[in-house]
């Protein structure tokens, strides 16, 4: 008896894709890594669930369906994965009164144009375990946290490429003691760039909008700007072809039929793609959110 | 059954109305639809940060190499490597204090690294409350080597400010105040150097110290810098940190004889932890929240509030913490005035408490039921109760005191002198204890 279809299945179905392109390109692709290609009768128990995927045949897999879709997949959109050990910390409590230590959480909130800002609490709420994790906390949050010490303090931006790297400096350090990543990074450069700016320029006042009171035109524009950020990290997961399409239809303004000329294909299969990597935008965006 | 648009169709008319086969269907039925209009608005709105040029300028930035990525992944494995280093020399040594005590770690070279003082830190932090002697032991190693640590190491401040910190909780744990607020201002000292975290930093110092300071009756000056704490956690987006100094707060206001304003404190912790879904800083709000009211005399709130308490503990499987809240419901029935059932009810909680190993909270409990037997002209019974009554100190001083405490009650009790005024005075008198370790028991007439 089937199961529930298995995520591989589902991506296929969702998207309409044809097996047979996949296994041909899963096939070619293994051809030119040197490692064992894949068989119509594998792919399909693969796709039912009936049996597991080995690393090499994950990676081939995702590899076609990147190439086929034009989408950049990961691993996890297609297959369940070993789920990472939980981080240890919660600290017993024997009184009721405060320790130091209590558990953790996270909370987000609606923006009133109807996404989430999810960049303070979503994108990536644990603490990175290997280097290729280190890595992409430092290029994803380090293009946020230049971007507010360079448009929110206006520190010019080699020296906000130097504060925020000395950042993660102190956050290797202690890490141990952070909780909120995110935010203890985003309250991180805010006091860096105030203290920068303090010693830059010490005979001049801060600007209005550094100061400590609320001012909603800058809070409203500084939320938008996150929305916009956490929008932008989604089309970076994209694979190529389909950044490049939103790209050149929404903010290059060209036709379909124009897009179409230049992938020498038809303003149908344009709109096609446009509908699908829309799809693919939500399904990313989604699941930022709901992985709180 | 009302039947919805799929999102696909949904984005196509977003794209272009003209595109949809169905058009004039699809907009009749948006008119009608919250939740298909809803789901309309959302794609518009990313099809709208397509178009924003800083949502592409982001985009092209996350997609170039940071400049600095080299020199930050160079410092990343370096740290991982000392890091594991230090684990695999101190795993076995963090075991047992006799274990750690014989290797004198802070005469080994080896062990002279910043990735140890930290290593060491975190495993302090994780002994305070059930080896707080070991976590001494421990932060003063840590401390030592970080002082011994080269001056040119440039972790060599932060790592010492860390330890002094840490030593300070030590010390709090011990009941060790005074030293431990030493400690708290030399950290303070040593975090001057990187403006970024140091506001964070010296948050997690001021909440250690208003901690400190409401244990020794000290509520008032623990109340701002609980209250600074809370705003520098919030900036930071710490929430559960956040939490616990606006929890810190609330405990100052208690302790500083306002009751009833302590119990809004604590509702408005339970409002941040019911919002944050964090059910058991929930549940430990409600608790206090409870224990407030009871001291305002507001009987009914407290019951509630406990009542609450009681039924998430449950759900989380904190028996302890469940007990604790069993006995406070006990208490609410005897300020009542419901003596028979508060008695028979504080009789099950002492009895409760002692079977999970909470020996103190028993011997608070079986003196809370004494009293009320008392209070109830049926002294029957509550000699021999009295008398199995243990209590339990990490310093001898305290225990001794305690024992002073007890063996002047046996002799009231023995004697027929006693009343439920000379058991409260027992009980708060051991009640208070930690805070006030060295005070010594001074029976008032």
């Amino acid at each position: 008896m089937e199961g529930l279809p298995t995520r591989l299945q589902k991506f296929i179905e969702d998207l309409g894709l044809r097996a047979l392109d996949i296994i041909r390109e899963a096939n070619r692709i293994a051809s030119e890594e040197g490692v064992e290609s894949i068989s119509r009768k594998h792919f399909h128990q693969l796709r039912h669930g009936r049996v597991s995927a080995t690393a090499e045949r994950i990676y081939i897999v995702v590899a076609a369906i990147r190439s086929v879709t034009g989408m950049l997949v990961n691993a996890t959109d297609l297959f369940v994965l070993q789920p990472a050990v939980p981080q240890a910390g919660v600290f017993p409590w024997e009184r009721s009164w405060p320790r130091p230590e209590p558990v953790s959480v996270s909370f987000h909130r609606r923006t009133s144009g109807g996404l989430w800002s999810t960049v303070r609490s979503v994108t990536d709420p644990t603490h990175p375990t290997n280097a290729s994790e280190f890595e992409a906390l430092y290029t994803e949050y380090g293009v946020l946290l230049r971007s507010i010490a360079i448009r929110r303090y206006n520190i010019p931006p080699d020296d906000a490429e130097a504060l925020v790297h000395d950042i993660f400096t102190a956050y290797l350090q202690r890490r141990e003691h952070v909780r909120e990543l995110k935010g203890w990074l985003i309250g991180a450069i805010g006091n860096a760039s105030k203290d920068y700016l303090r010693r830059r320029k010490r005979e001049e006042p801060l600007l209005p909008e550094h100061d400590e009171k609320p001012d909603p035109a800058a809070e409203q524009k500084a939320e938008r700007w996150m929305v916009n950020f956490t929008v932008a990290t989604v089309i970076a997961r994209l694979g190529e072809k389909c950044r490049e399409t939103l790209r050149r239809y929404y903010f290059h303004e060209e036709s379909k039929e124009s897009i179409a000329r230049e992938l020498a294909t038809s303003p149908a299969y344009v709109l096609q793609l446009l509908v699908s990597c829309r799809r693919r935008v939500r399904e990313l965006y989604d699941a930022m959110r709901s992985s709180k | 059954m009302n039947v919805h648009y799929g999102d696909d169709e949904l984005s196509v008319y977003a794209l272009a109305p003209s595109l949809s086969a169905d058009a004039e269907a699809i907009e009749r039925h948006l008119a009608e639809c919250d939740e298909c209009s809803g789901r309309l608005q959302f794609i518009s709105a990313l099809d709208d940060a397509f178009r924003e040029p800083e949502t592409w300028e982001a985009v092209d930035l996350l997609l170039t190499r940071p400049q600095r990525i080299e020199a930050a992944m160079a410092e990343y494995l370096l740290i991982e490597k000392e890091d594991a280093e230090a684990e695999a020399l101190l795993a076995p040594l963090l075991k047992s204090p006799i274990r750690f005590r014989g290797a004198n770690v802070d005469s080994d070279v080896r062990f002279h690294t910043a990735a140890v003082v930290r290593k060491l830190c975190l495993a302090a932090h994780s002994s305070h409350e059930k080896q707080p002697q070991f976590s001494l032991l421990i932060t003063n190693a840590a401390c030592r080597i970080a002082l011994g640590l080269p001056k040119s190491n440039k972790e060599r401040r932060s790592v010492l400010a860390l330890a002094v910190r840490e030593r300070a909780n030590a010390f709090r744990y011990l009941g060790r105040f005074a030293e431990g607020l030493k400690s708290l201002e030399d950290a303070e000292k040593l975090f001057d150097h990187s403006p970024a975290t140091d506001a964070f930093d010296v948050a997690v110092v001021w909440y250690i110290r208003a901690i400190i300071y409401f244990e020794t009756e000290r509520p008032t000056e623990g109340l701002n810098l609980a209250r600074s704490a809370a705003v520098v956690f919030h900036d930071y987006g710490d929430r559960s940190r956040e939490l616990s100094a606006v929890m810190a707060e609330a405990c100052c206001i208690h302790f500083s004889g306002l009751p009833r304003e302590a119990a809004d404190a604590f509702e408005r912790v339970a409002a941040m932890a019911r919002e944050a879904n964090d059910s058991h800083m929930l549940a430990r709000a409600l608790q206090n929240a409870g224990t407030s009211y009871l001291a305002a005399q507001d009987h009914s709130k407290a019951g509630q509030r406990i009542l609450e308490a009681v039924s998430i503990f449950d759900q989380l499987g904190l028996t302890t913490e469940r007990a604790r809240s069993t006995w406070k419901l006990a208490s609410v029935l005897v300020a009542e005035g419901h003596l028979d059932d508060g008695i028979a009810q504080l009789f099950e909680a002492q009895s409760e408490l002692r079977k999970l190993g909470l020996t103190n909270d028993a011997a608070l409990a079986t003196l809370e039921w004494a009293e009320a037997r008392l209070a109830a002209d049926l002294p029957e019974d509550v000699a021999d109760a009295c008398r199995a009554i243990l209590v339990e100190f990490e310093s001898e001083g305290m225990l001794r005191n305690a024992h002073v405490a007890l063996a002047y009650l046996h002799e009231a009790l023995r004697s027929g002198a006693a009343t439920a005024n000379v058991v409260r005075q027992v009980r708060t008198y051991i009640q208070d204890l930690p805070s006030r370790p060295s005070m010594p028991f001074v029976p008032v007439a």
